[in-house]
């Protein structure tokens, strides 16, 4: 699962996740990719499920991108615990991922498969998705 | 290379809060700027220019009680959504002067080693070429016909029309046919470690 090598400090705040996806809005590598339409905190479980649900649609050939990192620990208190006695302790890792951010890239495929791959990729992110195609982002005609 | 012409408007005001009023309108803001000329806002009709975003076109530009102007679009700025256009950069050129611009490539043929279970990994889409502009390929075609598995084509395989250089580094990988990697759809079970080293931790040591 996806997680950091090393970090400078075990724990964050939370943030806000306000406005729209400024970078990765683009398919860079591959041919077709997962647009996120909302945003979400996508954990490193989340990302490993999507993965594995691509890759055994797929099986041999194609090629997968993962274009978001989960770099953000999240903190929570463990069960049964009353409240304070500080910040809990790093229970998970997510990805800040913002609306029209580019999850995943599919290469290799054909379209009818990609599309497949990738809706079974959705059902395992906590958020609305669509699946664009690199020449669509090129030109002018965007995907409903 | 075609050649469209474009009638837009000049704009005095800029800032954010005029562009928002003019996409309210429907309209785009756009920019065009190049060596020796001072940049000159304008608003376009997005609607006119939506057929000609892909490629490498040239316009003329004529702004209204400016005259005529030849130029590249240099960037397009879109919502990450909805796709519409925000913005528009023109880069303003003459037609005896070399432009540096990106070229899409496309693949052709069919590859043995696709057959023989490889797959086609297209690792460059587009190249860098100089040219005069009305000699801008639409797109650079690359043969793929003779690739076998293992085998890849770089930039220094493709052989441009004359008159175009190709600056993209000669060798960076076009394409290549590489063997399926194993399934990899297992999770990654066991990997599920703990926690990340902390940078300048003192207390761990």
């Amino acid at each position: 699962m996806l997680i950091p090598k090393r970090v400078k400090y075990r724990k964050q705040q939370r943030g806000r996740m306000k406005g729209k996806a400024i970078r990765g809005t683009e398919i860079t590598y591959g041919e077709y990719g997962l647009q996120a339409l909302e945003p979400a905190w996508i954990t490193n479980r989340q990302i490993e499920a999507a993965r594995v649900a691509m890759t055994r649609y797929i099986r041999r050939g194609g090629k997968v991108w993962i274009k978001i990192f989960p770099d953000k620990p999240v903190t929570a208190h463990p069960a049964e615990t009353r409240m304070g006695k500080g910040k809990g302790n790093p229970e998970k890792w997510v990805a800040v991922v913002k609306p029209g951010r580019i999850m995943f890239e599919l290469a290799g495929v054909s379209e009818e498969r990609a599309r497949e791959a990738m809706r079974l990729a959705a059902h395992k992110l906590p958020i609305k998705t669509r699946f664009v195609k690199r020449e669509e982002m090129d030109g002018d005609s965007s995907e409903s | 290379m075609e050649k469209v012409r474009l009638a837009v408007q000049p704009r005095e005001k800029t800032g954010k809060g005029v562009a928002r009023k003019l996409r309210q309108k429907g309209l785009v803001p756009a920019v065009l700027y190049g060596k020796g000329k001072e940049p000159q806002a304008l608003v376009v009709d997005p609607q006119e220019v939506r057929n000609y975003l892909a490629g490498n076109t040239i316009f003329d530009l004529e702004i209204e009680g400016l005259g005529k102007e030849t130029a590249l679009i240099k960037e397009v700025q879109r919502d990450a959504i909805s796709g519409d256009i925000k913005h528009i950069d023109f880069l303003h050129i003459t037609l005896d002067e070399k432009v540096t611009v990106t070229v899409p490539v496309t693949l052709v043929g069919d590859a043995p080693g696709a057959r023989e279970g490889g797959v086609v990994q297209q690792l460059l889409w587009e190249l860098e070429v100089e040219c005069l502009p009305l000699e801008i390929p639409e797109s650079i075609e690359v043969d793929i016909s003779n690739l076998s598995v293992g085998e890849s084509l770089s930039v220094s395989d493709v052989k441009a029309a004359e008159g175009i250089e190709i600056l993209t580094s000669p060798e960076e990988v076009i394409v290549t046919v590489a063997l399926p990697a194993a399934t990899g759809g297992e999770a990654t079970e066991g990997e599920d470690v703990t926690e990340p080293e902390v940078v300048g931790d003192e207390t761990e040591e």
